[in-house]
């Protein structure tokens, strides 16, 4: 199985790197939450394996490797049954530690760097600069009364 | 090249250089501050991005190993437990710190008097009060008066909102009868001398675009350059000169961003690289009178690196926490452990910062500060959905003692690009520093449930945080004794009488708190008494 240039995934590493994003960051349906298998992910890793190297070698042995272990298991990864995924990632993590660390770290960038992805746990879409997000302050009241224990119990430094 | 020579030459443009050359412009005397770094323009601070989470790991990350900018000097940190992180421009580390504001506390300038341990600032905490003051106020302090942990001040602003991760946590402090105070913040809760106030934009690391952190490039170099200050960016200074007849600094040689190694002169020489970049520096200056660095005939250059070690605990609520609104790294601090207890297992102490909280793409990378990738599958579900919305924590930010074996030195090979020795960091967190943590975390743990958390879901490993070298301090200490300090109580080199230091390099003692306050305060202090002694500076 090899890429056909820097970047650019043949079509049965594009099928096997999906199945693996959509485990590790899987969909949550009920709230619209899509899993990492998507079009922007898989785009974001390619960015990555065309300027580095060893992360498209690491990734192309990587994707080979879960590929034969699907095949032993009865077919290809998105075939099987759900815990048989579930187990075979577990499988890839134990015997190829370094590539899965890295695919976790990149995974975890590309997927989070979608302004959409943010927006979904309550963040802005946008960036945080210039609108950020309002924050009422607290009253000169409330923050009196808040503080009143601390202050009666008095000095709490060491004069010297 | 030549240069014409200046009066007072100030190396690094950040925090301490920029607040001691606000404090000699009054003399006109001419002055001039080099800086490895540029101009960074807030139209290009990553916050203006969409994408601005992949910018923490990549050219705006706190780590110089990671950005690899040509103004980056690399450190070998692999004997340390904890890696410095800083940033290089016109505003230093200023850039990218977080704004968090706190003072050192009256007791941590005599910890050898109280505590037995190890030495006295040769200055009090009175001595400083009216430097914090003034830097409190050119800054744009934002905080409470009347804190009991200190004695009183009151900032110049009112504090910024705690908001309700802040208020949550505030209330288990109270039901444990602990103290809390709203955090004093380098961040500003009104408009203010030009500046716009705070939109909580909770990215404060990327640069604040808006201008309402109190980064030096904000403050006071748009005052220094009106006033006639020169500073030359990207010009990284390679080594500091001496006339060996007379002893005297006589300038630098620095290379400049055409690539060529020019001398300036200089009457004064001031250091301003923190206690990584200032040791570096001194040890890159041999010369007969010196082969064993610049001002170091104690032997101290580099030696007694003290940091902050942290680690963290973090709890889930029942309702969300909106903890990426508002500046990261300031709510609200409790100091009830800061000062020794003779029960306790540990001298001096520790205080418990409750930050806020971060942006997704961190949370699943572990935290800002630490490496530690959230779980793939089922599980990190189940954080996203069930705990990042209702996260809170507590940081415990301890005491580190000074060390001798925790030094700054020259690595023998490493180089930066203009191929002069890197640092290399040698540093164990110590006995007395992990009972402190262990103490802490058990605290935050308590703090947390009181405040109403559901479930602890993270506390700390057998590991501090491994990012989390912003405080860099001590290693070219102040003191009275010429055998024991590299600088003498008002920031002169014990052995070069016209070459000063005004950073973190300088401290005594690292207290518990951030020390960027601390930094400025001493600057002006520096400053203040180079004026008042202008007629036998060099006596």
């Amino acid at each position: 199985m090899e890429t056909d240039q820097k970047g650019k995934w043949n079509g049965a590493e594009l099928k096997v790197l999906t199945s693996l994003l959509e485990q590790i960051i899987p969909a949550n349906p009920d709230r619209n939450i899509p899993s990492a298998g998507t079009a922007e992910t898989l785009s974001y890793l390619s960015d990555i394996a065309a300027t580095d190297g060893s992360f498209q070698q690491a990734a192309r042995r990587g994707l080979a490797r879960a590929a034969d272990l699907a095949a032993n298991a009865g077919g290809e990864l998105d075939q099987l049954d759900a815990d048989q995924r579930v187990a075979l990632v577990r499988q890839l993590e134990t015997i190829e530690p370094a590539f899965f660390e890295t695919l976790l770290r990149h995974t975890y960038m590309g997927y989070y760097s979608r302004p959409e992805i943010r927006a979904l746990f309550g963040l802005s879409a946008k960036p945080t600069q210039p609108e950020g997000y309002s924050v009422a302050a607290e009253s000169i009241e409330f923050m009196s009364e808040m503080t009143e224990p601390v202050v009666r119990r008095g000095r709490i430094f060491r004069p010297c | 090249m030549t240069k014409e020579p200046v009066d007072v030459l100030i190396i690094g443009a950040g925090a301490s250089g920029a607040a001691i050359a606000w404090s000699l412009v009054e003399t006109r005397m001419r002055i001039l501050c080099l800086e490895q770094g540029p101009h960074v323009h807030d139209q290009d601070y990553p916050s203006r991005n969409t994408s601005y989470e992949l910018n923490r790991y990549s050219d705006f990350s706190c780590d110089p190993n990671v950005r690899q900018l040509p103004q980056d000097y690399p450190i070998n940190s692999t004997g340390s437990e904890i890696t410095p992180v800083n940033f290089n421009g016109v505003g230093g580390s200023t850039i990218n710190f977080l704004g968090h504001w706190p003072r050192l506390h009256p007791s941590d300038f005599r910890a050898r008097a109280l505590d037995g341990v190890a030495e006295d600032w040769p200055i009090d905490y009175a001595t400083l009060a009216p430097f914090y003051d003034m830097n409190d106020r050119i800054t744009g302090v934002s905080g409470l008066g009347g804190n009991p942990a200190y004695p009183h001040y009151t900032p110049p602003l009112p504090p910024i909102p705690i908001g309700k991760l802040g208020q949550t946590l505030a209330r288990g402090f109270n039901e444990l009868g602990w103290h809390w105070w709203p955090s004093d913040v380098a961040i500003l809760s009104e408009d203010y001398d030009g500046r716009a106030k705070c939109v909580n934009a909770g990215t404060c690391d990327l640069g604040c675009a808006a201008g309402a952190k109190g980064g030096t490039n904000f403050t006071y170099w748009p005052m220094l350059e009106n006033a006639g200050v020169e500073l030359r960016t990207e010009c990284r200074v390679r080594e500091i000169l001496i006339d060996e007849e007379t002893g005297f600094a006589t300038g630098v040689l620095y290379h400049g961003p055409d690539g060529q190694v020019h001398e300036q002169r200089a009457e004064i020489v001031v250091v301003a690289c923190n206690g990584v970049g200032t040791p570096r520096l001194l040890l890159n200056s041999k010369s007969k009178l010196f082969p064993d660095g610049l001002a170091n005939r104690s032997g101290q250059v580099g030696k007694n690196l003290m940091f902050h070690p942290l680690t963290g605990v973090t709890a889930t609520f029942d309702e969300p926490m909106e903890g990426f609104k508002g500046p990261m790294a300031c709510s609200i601090l409790s100091q009830e452990f800061y000062e020794s207890d003779p029960n306790r297992d540990f001298v001096r102490g520790y205080g418990l910062h409750s930050g806020r909280y971060t942006t997704p793409m961190t949370y699943a990378l572990g935290g800002y500060g630490t490496d530690s990738l959230l779980p793939w599958g089922k599980e990190h579900r189940q954080v996203f959905d069930q705990q990042y919305p209702y996260s809170a924590g507590l940081t415990v930010v301890t005491e580190d003692l000074p060390e001798e074996t925790n030094t700054v030195t020259l690595d023998p090979d490493l180089t930066d690009s203009d191929g002069i020795p890197a640092p290399k960091i040698d540093y164990t967190v110590s006995e007395n520093t992990w009972n402190m943590i262990r103490h802490g975390e058990a605290r935050a743990e308590e703090a947390l449930l009181a405040a109403g958390a559901r479930k602890i879901v993270a506390k700390g490993s057998d590991k501090v945080w491994w990012r989390a070298g912003w405080h860099q301090m001590g290693t070219c200490r102040m003191g009275n004794d010429p055998e024991r300090s590299v600088v003498n109580g008002w920031g002169r080199s014990h052995d070069v009488k016209n070459l000063f230091i005004v950073d973190g390099s300088i401290f005594v003692t690292a207290g518990a708190v951030n020390p960027t306050s601390t930094i400025q305060a001493l600057a002006l202090y520096v400053g203040d008494c180079i004026k008042n002694n202008i007629a036998n500076l060099f006596d």
